[in-house]
């Protein structure tokens, strides 16, 4: 019996970057869940998408790519064409870049129906109701008129679904299809993959960056780098014993909660408050008059050298939260004060915000983002200096050069232009470049979460490291308890602008009092050989 | 191991070079004209006002390569003469129109009162006036010549870069880069013009060549209909002026020699400036 995927010795040549795929042998038996494992750049979007006869222009290929026998490194465009129409499906980590926006989810839908398998208008459209519903959507006559903006990206990703369902694919192909998602609603499409491909006996082929999520769904996993399979076996084995030293660093940087590894609280000792916060408040007025609550009478305090960690959804308030301490946003209705300084409830006079980028830094999500591309990143931490440490030219450079050696950027990158690090280079650098203001309080607005696990370890390592050294006071803004359990002595949960539970991380993340901090628990994937929640 | 994965702009044309082989053609012609106009008191074979009536609108031969005008007077010569002041026109126009719309731009781009709110509405103003007119005006008022169409010009392209500026302004604003500046409490001013502006000039510069060919256009056509450039002074668009007379006796090449410098020209300019900006507004997006 001929496999359902099967690649082998499958190269990739690129010109001008070699072999972006290097001997990659794996098969999907019928029925199979398999889950491909690697961080960026590792090749694991390039060998799905090979299965569908979809390559880079100007490469060459070697080795073969068979699905159900069919070679797509040499099949004639008809035959693929009728191979992914009729045998695989792919689903898209962004469900809205995969769907036309100013049509309707309906249209979508039927399009496929009508013009491929020549069914009726109506026909079509029972069955792309019929699947709506099998995907775990309500009211799906409504949503089939519906816009893809009037939709969540759970519903949306679920509508994907449904799409990649109707033609009854044999081989499903998943690229990170729940990571732009909140964990509360991956839980539910991961739980939907789970069982769809149970019931029509799919293959199927899922790619991640997260162990833990390929651990939940799939027998099999292949781990890739660079290219390369590195380790391949049952997914129970691979993770509780695996071989290969990537592999088993891997797993090792795999954010988990662990209960005993949560850092505690200095003990209260009744010194003033770094950052206290009362009936915090921030509105927005939405197109149409409507106000959105962002943030509803946040009430908290955080001790000098303390560390706390604001876990929530998106659209928790989390992010409004971090923008409004360091004054890049206005509070209307509450207090904020760091360290002793109460804040005015204006947006902040030039002479105030330079006193307060000396208590408070922040360090942003994408290090591709928060760098200015076109400054070398050696000066732009030497011009921190000279503004806050009133160094001259020469001294700044100097100091420069001593805190980002300490972050772990080496002197052959001071002249480098951001564009040549890595992420977790670049993220490394926005750090130096918040510490050179000396703050007291560093803010990390989901500093770590667009990078690969082991350099968010490595990451993660560096902040708590500089914490200790520098006494530095931490708030951690996150969707990822895991993170925080780590990092964090205190806990901030919050759910649709309100804080719905805070306290010592380890009592929280042991004992929920709240029912949201419980579905987030619960919402975290679990290995299929671990005790599944009740 | 660069971060290309992350930046395909670096692959979008496939020997990643800056321009396709039409660019740098265009650049090519580009260069040979502006060149040929530089040098024409070295390389013009004759004086370009120097009047022959014994050789009057002679085809081409060794004496003039490309013949001579109504007057006797050597084409080539002309030309060369002529894109002095084609050139430096277009030139000041897109030099002073960057230079203003760029800081209009910011000004109206960073901030948000209403500065912002005044700014927005002359741009609008002054896109509703078409350049050709506005420049009509400031001849009726400041006499034919070069100067008064320059400076009409000039205001009536300010809005085109500044209104690009603007929306780049927006867009940047919220980027984490720039908030970052802000937190680490670095001053507007030298965040603006010290940091921003700089990131802007690419784009906007890509704008500006676009112009560049539009106003080129613009002027000689403000000369082919005696408001712009005066006689004797050679000029493209009132060379082709010049010789209607000869093109009613059968004469082609006096008009035609001028006006197909002016399209090479223009197009020319216009590749390169289509190239640019597609190539550095993928960059930006």
């Amino acid at each position: 019996m001929s496999k359902l995927l099967e690649i082998d010795q499958f190269t990739l040549h690129f010109p001008g970057r070699g072999a972006l795929l290097n001997e990659v042998s794996l098969h999907v038996d019928d029925g199979e869940a398999v889950a491909l494992v690697g961080e960026s750049g590792s090749g694991k979007s390039l060998t799905t998408r090979a299965a569908l006869g979809l390559f880079p222009e100007t490469s060459r290929l070697s080795g073969s790519v068979k699905v159900q026998g069919l070679d797509t490194t040499s099949a004639p465009a008809a035959k693929l064409l009728q191979l992914r129409r009729n045998r695989a499906s792919m689903i898209f980590q962004d469900p809205r870049a995969g769907i036309n926006p100013v049509r309707t989810v309906g249209d979508f839908l039927t399009e496929t129906l009508v013009r491929w398998r020549g069914l009726s208008r109506e026909e079509s459209v029972e069955r792309a109701i019929t699947q709506l519903e099998q995907v775990g959507l309500r009211r799906t006559k409504e949503m089939m008129r519906q816009y893809p903006h009037q939709l969540s990206g759970g519903m949306l990703q679920r509508v994907m679904i449904a799409a990649a369902l109707l033609d009854s694919p044999e081989l499903l192909l998943c690229d990170e299809p729940t990571t732009a998602l909140d964990v509360t609603t991956q839980a539910g499409i991961l739980e939907l993959l789970r069982e769809q491909q149970q019931a029509r006996a799919m293959g199927m082929l899922f790619i991640t960056h997260d162990l833990n999520l390929a651990a939940s769904l799939c027998d099999r996993v292949y781990v890739l780098r660079k290219g390369e399979v590195v380790e391949h076996g049952a997914a129970c084995d691979v993770f509780l014993s695996p071989q290969a030293d990537y592999t088993r660093q891997l797993v090792g940087a795999t954010p988990r909660i662990e209960l005993d590894k949560v850092p505690t609280a200095p003990a209260a000792d009744g010194t003033m408050p770094l950052l206290s916060v009362k009936g915090l408040g921030r509105r927005y007025e939405l197109p149409g008059g409507e106000m959105l609550t962002a943030l509803n009478d946040a009430t908290f305090t955080l001790a000098p050298g303390g560390s706390l960690g604001v876990v929530g959804e998106s659209g928790s308030g989390k992010s409004t939260l971090a923008r409004m301490i360091v004054a890049l946003e206005t509070a209307d209705e509450g207090e904020l004060a760091i360290n002793g300084r109460v804040r005015a409830p204006r947006p902040l006079r030039a002479r105030e915000r330079k006193l307060l980028a000396k208590d408070v830094q922040i360090v942003f999500q994408d290090p591709y983002l928060s760098l200015d591309p076109r400054i070398a990143v050696g000066k732009a931490v030497a011009d921190v200096f000279r503004l806050h440490q009133g160094q001259g030219r020469a001294d700044a450079v100097q100091s420069a050069r001593e805190l980002l050696e300490r972050v772990g950027i080496g002197p052959e990158r001071f002249d480098s232009k951001p564009r040549a690090l890595s992420g977790g280079q670049r993220q490394r650098v926005a750090i130096a470049k918040a510490l050179a203001a000396r703050p007291k309080l560093l803010v990390l607005d989901e500093a770590t979460s667009a990078l690969d696990v082991s350099v968010q370890a490595q990451v993660l390592e560096l902040v708590e490291e500089v914490r200790e050294q520098l006494g530095l006071t931490i708030l951690f803004v996150t969707h990822d308890l895991a993170v925080v359990s780590r990092l964090c002595a205190e806990l901030l949960v919050l759910q649709q602008g309100q804080i719905v539970e805070q306290g010592p991380t380890a009592k929280i993340l042991s004992a929920p009092t709240s029912d949201y901090t419980r579905t987030l628990l619960d919402s975290r994937p679990r290995a299929l050989w671990e005790e599944q929640p009740a | 191991m660069t971060l290309t994965g992350t930046l395909p702009l670096l692959r979008t044309r496939r020997y990643g070079s800056l321009l396709s082989v039409t660019g740098w053609v265009a650049v090519t012609v580009t260069l040979v004209v502006v060149l040929l106009s530089l040098l024409a008191p070295v390389l013009a074979p004759y004086d370009p006002d120097f009047v022959d009536l014994s050789s009057v609108l002679g085809g081409p031969s060794s004496a003039h390569l490309l013949g001579t005008d109504a007057l006797g007077r050597d084409m080539l010569s002309r030309l060369m003469f002529g894109g002095r002041t084609s050139l430096v026109g277009p030139l000041i126009v897109v030099a002073a129109s960057t230079v203003l719309g760029l800081l209009l731009g910011l000004a109206a781009g960073w901030t948000d009162g209403w500065i912002s709110r005044i700014l927005t509405r002359v741009f609008d103003l002054l896109f509703a006036f078409p350049a050709l007119l506005l420049a009509m005006l400031a001849i009726a008022i400041f006499g034919k010549g070069l100067m008064a169409p320059i400076l009409a010009m000039t205001i009536s392209y300010i809005p085109y870069v500044a209104r690009l500026t603007q929306q780049l302004v927006v867009a940047e604003r919220s980027r984490p880069y720039v908030q970052a500046y802000r937190v680490l409490g670095f001053r507007t001013p030298w965040v603006v013009l010290g940091r921003v502006m700089p990131n802007l000039v690419p784009t906007v510069g890509a704008q500006s060549t676009l112009n560049f060919g539009y106003v080129l256009a613009d002027l000689a056509a403000l000369s082919f209909i005696g408001l712009g450039i005066q006689p004797p002074t050679s000029d493209w668009g009132a060379m082709i002026e010049e010789a209607r007379g000869a093109l009613l006796g059968g004469h082609v090449l006096p008009a035609l020699l001028p006006a197909l410098v002016v399209v090479l020209i223009v197009v020319s300019i216009n590749v390169i400036g289509e190239e640019l900006s597609d190539r550095i507004g993928g960059k930006l997006s």
